[in-house]
């Protein structure tokens, strides 16, 4: 329940209440009981607050669903030949392409004149490696005889080896054991260790797909500047504020240019993911070196 | 008339081995000092005043300038890359024409120096220039008035041939020489 | 109240520490840019209205796109491409253009006024910001339309690239062509930036060299050898009115205006070497600049007046040396990679100086960053010379020759794009980009 109107609300202040909320819980569960209480009583206060607010957005939504649905349905169809045409430019490209095939296509020929020669030669090989065997099936037994001898004096060590190992195991077993027992109580650390993983990911994942989209061409050196980027799941850019000015006017277009061209920007498409980690808002600093 | 000659002669083979060295601040210092065996030259020269007059009329009878095969025949001393220095194998054409103007000394002959295309335009002006001037100087030490002398550089603005190649460039690093 | 002050220190820690969490969530999502591609900028220039019925005097977007795609910093959208051609600002349809991912869009109409003049208007969008970088109207006449297109395209490259264009400019340069008698003959001839407008100045029998254009575009100086020496003229462009302001026995010749445009640098060898020489103009005095035995020519002014360039052959071979205009100290010497280095001209912001590199009988054209003493070579033919900078440093002009004569080339200042000129027939030489000339 409380996770259901959570992520119903957004930017990092309700993070902070989620945070005290949870940590307020955890903490005081155990020292303070009337603590809880008065927590308990501002949750319920928000919670009304919200659902006050949601039938209005509700409603408000549902109006401009309708409108943007009947707006999208005429756009589609223009949208289709414009991409039509973005198509055909990429027809373009494809052509090129094709070149390139037929010239793979070649390529194969030749390699396939290669492999008839090289099954030639494996056939020789064949032939040698079936002498060898001759010679090794000989070498073989005399080798099996010594084996066997080695094998009992093995079979011996290994006893006494897997009786140790044994031992070793259920020791492992009993450390993880008490390992996961530690993790389990840490659940949600582990969680945000994994949701670190997966931020660094997605961040690198914008950095290259933004880096691919910011021209360089003609710029000095030396210049930086700050953006703030507004998502939403799905990672479609929907604002682009400058944070802090390179003082180059052409260097921050140009850094906005590439943010905007880079949309949808690769976030997680579920949303619940999307607003755990809170992508709703995030900072570009660009700074490019040489 | 011999003995002139001689001094002549002997005088320019001295400068040519003077000239293929390159030119440093003592070459003008070495050359000074020879105008002054120069000038007792000729002072022996003007007062034979006879033999002054059968060599006059000697060269005009080879009637040097039209002879076909005379060393006046030469009109074009070339160059290697880059340098002014005379080449060897023109002292007998600087002579020749130093001696024709010594004996005819209302001529006026004009040198004009050139330069192959290569490298800057305005480098190569200047390098004509020094290629006629290396010359005249030349000339001058021999005998022949400076005004007799003139100098122009069209540096690489007016090629003998019109290519682009080592055979033309050799062809196109010249001072022509003109009466 | 112990138990309560455990508490609430056991509380306030904790605030902080989801503070924290908070603050590293959002360290999280700081992204920094490190990398970028250098690309030309995408621009869609559509075709320009035009206020009559009659066919349009000129295709002014067609005169754009060819200067900012010359540039190679432009990669104007092909027409045939453009997903609409509107004309003025509220037709732009931006989701369109943004699908095409272009970034960059100019728009705009050509108008005949009442009064039989032109009137050019023009807007510069920025796509994705749905803004318009820049808008102009400029006045125009039928003879200038060209003209006026090039200042659109120094307009859109200073908004887009930040350094004003240099598309609006003339350059000057030296033909020779043979005549069916094997006789040749010289011209002195300006052309617009793209080779567009050749007019010639002069023409001659006997060479002429050396083209260098007074700092406010209105006059060439030159060298011609009409009088069967080199000799230096000034001319005015407009009424071809000239002055021969060095006819001195010998070389007359290199001549270089001082940025101010008092002043000539030039080389003469009137006293018996060749020297360099600054000519005053309006007293006609001259002053020695240098005095060796070697030749000492090329003189080129740095573009704060104070020093000057030069080639010199001093040390043994052709190197540049630098030279206090005021005179007092001896010359520096800042070429040293290579046996040959001549014609310096220095960039209009002073960091930089293009030259002819030789080396292997082979002549390049050089750039030497004046800040570290670093040079690069530019060209890769055989036998490039005469290199002279766009006056917004970003082109360099020159000749190469080869089999086919001698033609025209331009390469980036950063070596970059490589491009070559045809302008006409017959052979070009000694190509002077023109001044800036002033805005309006």
């Amino acid at each position: 329940m409380r996770l259901g109107w959570f992520t119903t609300l957004s930017s990092s202040v309700l993070s902070l209440i989620l945070h005290l909320v949870v940590g307020v819980l955890l903490l005081f569960s155990f020292e303070f009981t009337p603590q809880p209480k008065t927590q308990i009583r501002q949750d319920v206060n928000v919670v009304q607050a919200v659902v006050i607010d949601k039938k209005q957005v509700d409603l408000e939504l549902e109006r401009i669903r309708k409108i943007e649905e009947e707006k999208h349905k005429k756009e589609k169809q223009r949208l289709e030949e414009l991409e039509k045409k973005a198509n055909n430019l990429e027809k373009k490209r494809k052509e090129e392409e094709k070149k390139l095939a037929e010239a793979k296509k070649k390529k194969e020929q030749e390699q396939k004149k290669l492999k008839e020669e090289q099954v030639r030669l494996k056939k020789l090989e064949k032939e040698k490696a079936e002498l060898k065997k001759k010679r090794e099936l000989e070498e073989k037994k005399i080798k099996e005889a010594e084996a066997k001898a080695e094998k009992l004096k093995a079979e011996d060590k290994a006893r006494q080896q897997k009786i140790a190992e044994e031992k070793k195991v259920a020791e492992n077993n009993r450390r993880e054991k008490e390992l996961a027992d530690a993790m389990n109580a840490e659940e949600t650390a582990k969680q945000a260790s994994k949701d670190q993983e997966l931020i660094n990911r997605i961040s690198n994942n914008i950095k290259r797909s933004i880096e691919s989209k910011f021209n360089k061409v003609g710029l000095p050196d030396d210049l930086e500047c700050e953006l703030r980027v507004r998502l939403v799941p799905g990672g479609d850019v929907i604002d682009v504020t400058i944070a802090k000015s390179s003082g180059h006017d052409i260097f921050d277009r140009r850094a906005v240019n590439a943010t905007q061209k880079a949309s949808p920007l690769p976030v997680p498409d579920d949303v619940e993911t999307f607003e755990r980690l809170d992508l709703r808002e995030i900072k570009l600093y660009f700074k490019p070196t040489n | 008339m011999n003995t002139k000659s001689m001094i002549v002669l002997i005088f320019t083979a001295f400068l040519f081995a003077c000239e293929s060295t390159p030119e440093k601040a003592d070459d003008a210092v070495a050359v000074e000092d020879q105008g002054t065996n120069l000038s007792d030259a000729t002072d022996d020269a003007s007062s034979e005043a006879q033999t002054y007059g059968t060599e006059d009329d000697e060269t005009s009878g080879i009637s040097s300038l039209d002879d076909p095969q005379g060393p006046l025949s030469v009109r074009i001393i070339y160059f290697e890359y880059d340098s002014s220095d005379i080449q060897f194998e023109y002292r007998e054409t600087v002579e020749a024409h130093a001696a024709y103007l010594v004996a005819n000394p209302n001529t006026i002959m004009t040198l004009e120096g050139h330069a192959d295309e290569r490298g800057s335009r305005e480098y190569n002006l200047a390098l004509g220039e020094r290629r006629a001037q290396t010359v005249k100087r030349q000339m001058t030490l021999l005998g022949a008035s400076p005004d007799q002398i003139r100098t122009v550089s069209y540096g690489e603005e007016r090629p003998a041939i019109d290519d682009h190649d080592d055979y033309s460039w050799s062809q196109n690093r010249r001072v022509e020489i003109l009466y | 109240m112990n138990i309560r002050k455990f508490g609430s220190i056991v509380f306030f820690t904790h605030i902080l520490l989801g503070t924290l969490l908070v603050l590293n969530n959002a360290l999280a999502l700081d992204i920094t840019i490190e990398q970028g591609v250098e690309n030309p900028i995408p621009v869609a220039i559509v075709p320009f209205g035009w206020s009559q019925t009659s066919l349009a005097p000129i295709d002014l977007s067609e005169i754009v796109a060819g200067d900012l795609e010359r540039s190679a910093r432009f990669e104007a959208m092909d027409f045939k491409d453009l997903p609409q051609r509107p004309a003025e600002y509220k037709d732009v349809n931006f989701r369109d253009w943004r699908l095409l991912g272009m970034e960059n869009l100019v728009i705009g109409q050509l108008v005949l006024t009442e009064a039989g003049e032109y009137e050019v208007e023009f807007r510069l969008i920025d796509v994705y910001k749905e803004k318009q970088i820049a808008g102009f109207r400029l006045p125009s006449t039928k003879a200038q339309l060209r003209t006026t297109a090039h200042e659109i395209s120094d307009i859109i490259y200073e908004k887009l690239i930040g350094v004003r264009g240099a598309f609006a400019t003339r350059i000057a340069y030296i033909t020779v062509n043979q005549k069916r008698d094997g006789s040749k003959i010289f011209s002195l001839q300006i052309a617009d930036a793209d080779g567009h407008n050749p007019q010639i100045l002069l023409e001659s029998p006997e060479p002429l060299m050396s083209p260098s254009w007074s700092p406010d575009g209105k006059r060439l100086a030159y060298v011609s050898f009409e009088g069967k020496n080199s000799n230096i003229f000034v001319q005015d462009i407009k009424t071809g009115k000239r002055d021969n302001v060095a006819a001195n026995k010998g070389i007359n010749s290199a001549p270089a205006w001082s940025p101010d445009g008092s002043s000539l640098a030039m080389t003469l060898s009137k006293d018996g070497n060749t020297e360099i020489y600054i000519m005053h103009l309006e007293s006609r005095t001259l002053r020695r600049i240098t005095n060796n035995q070697a030749i000492d020519t090329e003189p080129n002014w740095s573009k704060d007046g104070k020093k000057l360039a030069f080639t010199s052959d001093r040390g043994g071979s052709p190197q540049i040396y630098e030279v206090a205009v005021r005179g007092g100290g001896k010359p520096k010497r800042l070429t040293f990679n290579g046996p040959y280095h001549a014609r310096p001209r220095y960039s209009s912001d002073g960091n930089s100086m293009i030259m002819v590199t030789g080396q292997g009988g082979i002549y390049r054209i050089a750039i030497l960053d004046l800040r570290n003493g670093f040079s690069d070579i530019l060209t890769k033919a055989r036998l490039d010379e005469s290199p002279s900078f766009a006056p917004n440093d970003h082109m360099i002009i020159y000749t190469t020759t080869g089999a086919r004569g001698t033609t025209l080339a331009a390469v980036s200042a950063d070596g970059q794009v490589h491009q070559r000129l045809a302008l006409q027939d017959g052979e070009v030489r000694e190509p002077a980009w023109g001044p800036f000339l002033p805005r309006r």
